[in-house]
This record gives C-alpha cells, structure tokens and sequence, in this order.
C-alpha cells in the first residue's frame, strides 16, 4: 500500500512536470511571432537582436555582455561502499540581466527579465565557457598542494560573503550588492586559470581531489533572440515582463530553433511519466498477485 | 481489480487530454480574437483620421467632392459592416481611396507643404504599416488554429467542441475600387 501511494504521489509529480513542459512548447509553437511596431498588450512573441542599454561585463571572460548566468559547482560524496552517493553542490549560481532592448527591423523594446536562474534553460547563448578545474598528473598536484598550503583559492572561505549577499540581491535586484563576492571568487579563480595555463575553452587545473566546474553563458550585445513575455505599458513606453500569464521565455535564435531547445527537456519529461506510470503498474500488479 | 485500475488509468488519461487540448482550443481562439480586435482598432482609428486629412484637403481644393462623399460613405459602411469579408472589402476601398486623396494632393504644391496635411500623411502612413503587421499576425494565428482544429488527434475534441475554421483577413486587389477624376 505504502509503495502505491509513493509511486502514486511520483506520478503525479511526473505527470505536473510533463504537463507543464508540454504547456510551454505548445504556448511558443501556438503563438504567432509579432513585429515590434504593432506589437499589441498581452502575451506576444518577439524576434530581434538585444542590445543593452547598460553594458555590463561578464566575470570570467571580462567581454562585453547584455545578460549572464555564472555557475560554479563541484561534485561532493558521502559514505562508503554500496552506501556511497555523490551529490552536487552549487557554490555559485548568479544571473545578471538587467534591462535591454530588443530590436527588429521596425522598431524596438524594452526587455525586463525576471531575476531567475532558469532564464537561460532554453537559451544556446552565443558565448558559452566551461572550465574544469580538477585533478591533473603528479606535478599539477604538488603544484596545488602548495597553492592550497598558502591559501591561494579557498572555496569555502570565498563563498560565505557570496551566500550571503545573493540573499540581499534576490530580494533587492541591485547586483552591486553580490559583485564585490562574485569579484573575489572570480578574481581568486583567474589567478589559478592564469597560473595553469588552461587551454582555450577548457581548462584543466588542478586542486586537491575534487573538480570543480565553472560554467558562464551570456548574451552578447547584438545576439539574435526570441522573447515571450506579456507585453503591457506600465512605464510610459511598451515592456515585455514575465506579467500576469507568469511565463517569460528567452531562446536563441528564431522559433524554430527555440523549440529545438525544448525538445530534450520534453522528451526527458515523457520519458520519466512512462517510466513512473510503469513502476506504478508493476507495484499495482504485484500487489494485486499477492 | 487490475482491470478496473488499467481501464480507470485509461478513462483519466483521455478525460485529462480532452481536457488539456480544449483549453489550448480556448486559448488559440482568443489569441484569434485578441488579434482581430487589434487590426479594427488601428482600422477604426484610420477612419477617425480622414475627417481631419478631409478638412485639410478641402481647404485648397474645391473640385473632389465625389472623393470626400465616398470616404464618409466607406466610415459608416465599415462600422455597420457584420462579416469579416466585408471589413476587409471596405478597408481595402479605403486603402484604395486614401491614396487617391495624396494622388490629388501631388496636384496642389501648397497643401503638400502644408505641415498639418504632412502630419495627417505621417500619422496614415504608420498606421497602415501597423496594419499590415497586424493582419499578417492575425492571419497567422488563424493558420495555427485552422491547423490545430484539423490534426490527429485534436480534430476530435475540436469537433466535441464545435471549434470551426476560421476565416484570414485578406485586402483584395482592388485598384478599380474608386474610380476619382484628377
């Protein structure tokens, strides 16, 4: 009984999450694209480039941005034996977008993305760096043995003030208040990527036993996007926000390419519902025989 | 008692599709809705334009009267008008018999340079930018519905529902619409 109200309970877990991902890949293939200048109140479509009306800059890489999403994280395990699991922990998970305009060949509009991590799930942004900062040979080891002796990059330390102000930042918008920490993470990572040498797109440092991965994808200015947002005109001139229909999108490219985005995350969605509903059969079933 | 589980787990799920697909029914309909409304408000502000840009006209020309006649004739045949076929017939008249209002205006250097009638041009000529934008908006989201309605397996709870197609805005071509003197 208690392995069918589980299963049950997953189901329908599994079913709400199927449900909602479908929702969302019906919701961009149902709406038509709309041009900038007519663009009416409501839940629209837009296509475009973004151009940033404040330039900020990414935090490993320094270039010029209109969005970005910094993830650093690394794998932690616990136990032993068959009772070993391994879990990752998010040391920092920041997304920076502040306003921006996005632009047509008609006209263009503001663009006020909501502070949310999930912003860039659909989106293959144009600049995308991952670094691997893990185990390496014999030499990388020693090397980081003494960088870890002079407390040359002590996670932990760096990622309490950072905890800390995400809080404030989460509640406020003002990312002034969590640069200083994402700047003394960055900025303690940049010296161990300059003294490794990593190479171009992935680099490969060493540091204790664990690996520690640093992801940045951002939108840069000019980059081809497509927006669903609720379009109303709260300030004066048209803004696209996440509004009452509670759904904002940002995907690369056209519409085409935005469903291509969504297709793994449906496919993962349906295949985890008959996975569920199947457990849920077989625990029926074998209850049943008994 | 597994039979009746697998023939109730059947019964959810086609009730929580039938379900499913007639609000997505309900949404392309009012996504159909919503974007016609929007081309006939940027239409019936065209129509509120003409009086000033007839005004305008009508003080450095004395000889189109059969032209200004015609615009007041379109405004309330596309206000009394009950089908869409029908707004799109007038609004293309319309389209049609603006133009030849800013053909005779080539005729009259002053009212050209006049900034109001330059204005009421201005404010037109966006207007039926917007138009066209929107129509092509519309039109493609009565593609989406009508295609909806018609696809395995939506077509059944379409029919259940009695979702019918829907029809495009079109502008005919319709260069002899207005037949004016200039």
């Amino acid at each position: 009984m208690i392995g069918i109200i589980i299963f049950g309970l997953l189901t329908l877990l599994a079913a709400g999450f199927a449900y909602s991902t479908l929702s969302k890949y019906l919701l961009i293939k149902n709406t038509a694209p709309q041009r900038i200048r007519s663009v009416s109140q409501g839940f629209a479509q837009l296509h475009g480039r973004a151009e940033p009306i404040t330039v900020i800059e990414t935090p490993i890489s320094r270039i010029p941005a209109v969005a970005f999403r910094l993830e650093i994280y690394h794998y932690v395990s616990s136990g032993s034996g068959k009772d070993q699991s391994t879990k990752r922990e998010t040391i920092v998970d920041i997304t920076h977008a502040p306003r921006f305009m996005l632009k047509d060949d008609t006209a263009s509009i503001l663009i006020d993305a909501p502070r949310e991590q999930n912003l860039f799930r659909l989106l293959r942004p144009s600049h995308f760096k991952e670094y691997t900062i893990g185990r390496g040979g014999f030499f990388d080891q020693m090397r980081n043995a003494w960088a870890q002796s002079k407390g040359v990059f002590d996670m932990k330390r760096l990622s309490w003030p950072y905890a800390k102000a995400l809080m404030d930042f989460r509640k406020s918008g003002d990312y002034t208040v969590v640069e200083d920490a994402v700047s003394g993470i960055v900025s303690e990572l940049q010296k161990s990527l300059e003294s490794f040498e990593p190479a171009a797109e992935r680099g490969r440092i060493t540091w204790g036993n664990n690996k520690l991965y640093v992801t940045e994808r951002a939108i840069l200015p000019n980059d081809e996007i497509t927006v669903l947002g609720s379009v109303s005109s709260q300030e004066s001139a048209p803004i696209v926000t996440k509004g009452k229909e509670g759904t904002f999108l940002i995907g690369s490219g056209d519409e085409a390419q935005v469903l291509r985005g969504f297709r793994w995350p449906m496919i993962g969605a349906i295949a985890f519902l008959l996975v569920c509903i199947a457990l849920l059969v077989l625990v029926i079933t074998s209850g049943g025989v008994a | 008692m597994i039979t009746a589980i697998i023939i109730g787990s059947l019964a959810a799920l086609v009730v929580f599709f039938v379900i499913f697909t007639y609000n997505i029914f309900v949404r392309l309909t009012n996504a159909v809705d919503n974007a016609w409304a929007n081309i006939d408000v940027l239409l019936k502000q065209r129509f509120d334009e003409l009086p000033n840009l007839v005004s305008t006209v009508k003080a450095y020309t004395k000889h189109e009267k059969e032209l200004f006649e015609r615009i007041a004739q379109l405004r309330s045949e596309y206000v009394n008008c009950p089908t869409l076929e029908g707004k799109g017939d007038v609004a293309t008249q319309a389209s049609s018999t603006i133009r030849s209002l800013f053909a005779v205006a080539e005729r009259y250097p002053e009212l050209k340079a006049n900034e109001n009638f330059l204005a009421l041009q201005k404010r037109i000529s966006e207007l039926e930018d917007m138009i066209a934008d929107r129509r092509e908006y519309y039109n493609e989201s009565v593609r989406i519905y009508n295609t909806r309605i018609l696809q395995i397996p939506y077509v059944f709870v379409a029919r259940l529902g009695k979702f019918a197609q829907r029809e495009h805005f079109s502008f005919k071509d319709r260069t002899e619409a207005v037949t004016v003197e200039i």
